[in-house]
């Protein structure tokens, strides 16, 4: 008797552990199935991209054009694309967007398949000034260009009367309490830029010395407290902006056209020190189960259809020039696309830090007051 | 053996089964797992199976890169303990006056179901609401402005530590509240008539009998909201401003997120378990040593 009852526990946790198993299995199988078809019969696409980068302004066209369901999985930070990408991987996503930060990480440890040049479609149209080397390796391109833009000042006219002119505005007591900051290291790049440590060389300042981050934790500490709010989303420093919680900010194109949308007169600045920037790749991971759909996909949002729209709804900047064509005034004024290679070069574009576990460290201690 | 006892065993273990496989699929193998990953060492964008001590020794002393994790672990233990305080100190007299102030039961029923119902409301939704009813913005600015009290917006409501703690005392006190009706329901009223006819005043009624005879009930509640508010990463990242905003459960989820280290996550979420059990070790004891007093 006993030994059955010890084979009925056995028994009944095997198969309950079976049957856990199987089902966290059949997932990633079905996805399997899909991609076994070769002829492009792809049904779905994967993305695992920057808020608003599969808006449904331009992806619902892309899936009434071609049949293929657009899945997109946002991330906040590059830090957070890397992790989902850790836990994922080619069986969970097709697509990503990386920024300069993470793209060449992600090119030299071998997490993305090597493009195929003659299947981009609008590759030569793409402007030759975006097509930074650090997706490049051994002579393969990893990464098309996708969007771009700044990480200027937002400056609430209406309270702000003066345009600013330097990042130290933020240690001006007058804002205290009234100032929003990206959640991400980013903010010890701006530190790096009022030190002017990036005159010579861009990237000195995603590569800053002990003693240097140590600088920058000890002013990033001294306005800790007159941050509202560090946002993580471009959705919530508009939330903030909108609901007159800030006044300045560091911020990107989308709060400014969010915001005036609603009526409010929100201006951006490059404060003399610079800004830095990011510049988006889109790149298909390794092991995608979903190439050729990717490959439409990229092909589509770079076009120049695909690249205006995908600029509308974001304000970001194109990356190819022929889509000013499908641009109204307003948009091409705010994103700067008619000046594209003179807005460039204005931005210092974000690359990778090595040490960014210690730049991580350094901010959780400024945010966290420890 | 008779049929009937294999009837009997095969019910037996049966009916225990789903429970036992409850547990050690959803609690033991997590657990088991957590607690491996927290003696691994993190490489870039995987966890090298290696053995390390450096996980643990950081969250107390630091690295090179930073001070440990314990000061944020005491803030939070503070903000729990306030939360935990004050949710009692609303759910009692609550409970208390639906049992002894109210009359009808059918008002007794509804008082109750309303100090329930928000937990049917998402948790999101709570957070969002108090983001309109604190903000610069807000109902309780407004509300001010039109008062006369203040001229200008106040803004020292939202992104706080005060925005974090109202939320939580208001998310947490259904839970406080409920143990403490239970238990004041289950005093027999015999024994309060007796404390009067004893020429026991209302007060010492209180002091004497109701609440060291719902001491059980207040100590499941504050348990309730102390381990869950321990644990809450919401209401600081939504409410919180700068270092409010950093709660030990936030800085677990940068993690398995942001920050990209699940040992260290996993450590610190070890550390969490082992604290708070202790401390719920030492409130059982006391609850026990308090029982036995009655008794």
């Amino acid at each position: 008797m006993k030994k059955i009852r010890k084979r009925l526990i056995v028994a009944v946790t095997a198969f309950s552990l079976a049957i856990s198993m199987a089902g966290c299995g059949s997932s990633s199988q079905n996805s399997a199935s899909g991609s076994s078809s070769k002829s492009g019969g792809d049904k779905v696409v994967n993305l695992l991209t920057w808020e608003g980068y599969a808006d449904s302004s331009f992806a619902d066209k892309f899936e009434k054009k071609t049949g293929i369901k657009v899945n997109a999985t946002y991330f906040n930070t590059s830090d957070d694309l890397a992790a989902k990408l850790k836990a994922g991987g080619g069986d969970t996503y097709d697509v990503i967007s990386p920024s300069g930060d993470m793209a060449g990480y992600i090119v030299q440890n071998d997490m993305a398949e090597p493009l195929d040049l003659n299947k981009l479609e609008n590759w030569s149209d793409i402007s030759d000034s975006v097509k930074l080397s650090d997706v490049e390796k051994d002579g393969k391109t990893y990464g098309c260009p996708y969007l771009w833009g700044p990480d200027y000042l937002i400056y609430d006219a209406d309270v702000v009367k003066e345009e600013p002119t330097s990042w130290d505005i933020f240690w001006d007591p007058k804002y205290s309490g009234r100032i929003s900051l990206y959640d991400d290291i980013s903010n010890i790049y701006m530190i790096g830029q009022m030190e002017g440590l990036d005159k010579d060389d861009p990237s000195a300042i995603y590569n800053m010395s002990t003693d240097q981050l140590e600088d920058a934790k000890e002013k990033l500490s001294k306005i800790n407290g007159s941050v509202r709010k560090y946002w993580t989303t471009a959705g919530e420093l508009t939330d903030l902006f909108a609901n007159k919680e800030v006044d300045v900010a560091v911020g990107w194109p989308i709060t400014v056209k969010n915001v005036n949308d609603q009526g409010r007169n929100l201006k951006w600045t490059i404060p003399k020190e610079g800004c830095t920037g990011w510049m988006d790749r889109l790149m298909i991971v390794k092991g995608a189960k979903h190439v050729d759909a990717a490959y439409k996909w990229i092909n589509y949002v770079t076009s120049p259809e695909g690249q205006a729209l995908s600029s509308a709804a974001t304000y970001y900047t194109v990356v190819n020039p022929k889509a000013l064509d499908y641009m109204d005034d307003d948009l091409i004024a705010t994103t700067n696309a008619d000046s594209l290679d003179e807005f460039f070069s204005k931005i210092n574009f974000w690359q990778y830090v090595k040490n960014r576990d210690q730049y991580n460290d350094i901010w959780v201690s400024v945010k966290s007051g420890t | 053996m008779s049929t009937k006892r294999k009837m009997f065993h095969f019910l037996r273990y049966g009916i225990l089964a789903p429970s036992c496989i409850w547990l050690i699929v959803f609690l033991v193998i997590p657990y088991f797992n957590l607690f491996l990953y927290s003696f691994w060492k993190n490489g870039a964008f995987k966890v090298e199976k290696t053995f390390t001590l450096n996980n643990y020794i950081r969250f107390f002393a630091g690295d090179s890169s930073g001070s440990g994790h314990v000061m944020i672990l005491l803030q939070t233990l503070r903000t729990s303990l306030i939360v935990t305080v004050i949710a009692i100190i609303i759910s009692f007299p609550l409970a208390y006056f639906i049992i002894y102030a109210v009359k009808k039961a059918r008002s007794k029923k509804i008082l109750y179901m309303m100090t329930i119902i928000p937990l049917w409301v998402s948790y999101i939704m709570r957070a969002y609401a108090w983001k309109i009813i604190l903000g610069t913005n807000g109902i309780l600015n407004s509300f001010l402005i039109w008062l006369g009290v203040t001229s200008k917006p106040l803004d020292i409501f939202l992104y706080s530590d005060a925005s974090v703690i109202i939320a939580m005392v208001h998310i947490y006190t259904p839970y406080v509240m409920m143990p403490i009706y239970t238990s004041l329901e289950q005093i027999p009223h015999s024994l309060i008539e007796a404390s009067r006819d004893l020429g026991c005043g209302g007060a010492r009624t209180l002091g004497k009998i109701i609440i060291p005879l719902s001491l059980p009930g207040i100590v499941t509640g504050a348990t309730y909201a102390f381990a869950l508010s321990m644990g809450d990463f919401l209401a600081p990242s939504l409410l919180g401003g700068t270092t409010s905003s950093t709660k030990i459960a936030n800085i677990v989820q940068m993690q398995f997120g942001t920050s990209d280290n699940w040992p260290y996550g996993a450590a610190m979420g070890m550390i969490i378990l082992v604290f708070v059990i202790v401390l719920m070790e030492i409130t059982g004891k006391i609850e026990k040593h308090y029982a036995n007093l009655n008794g």
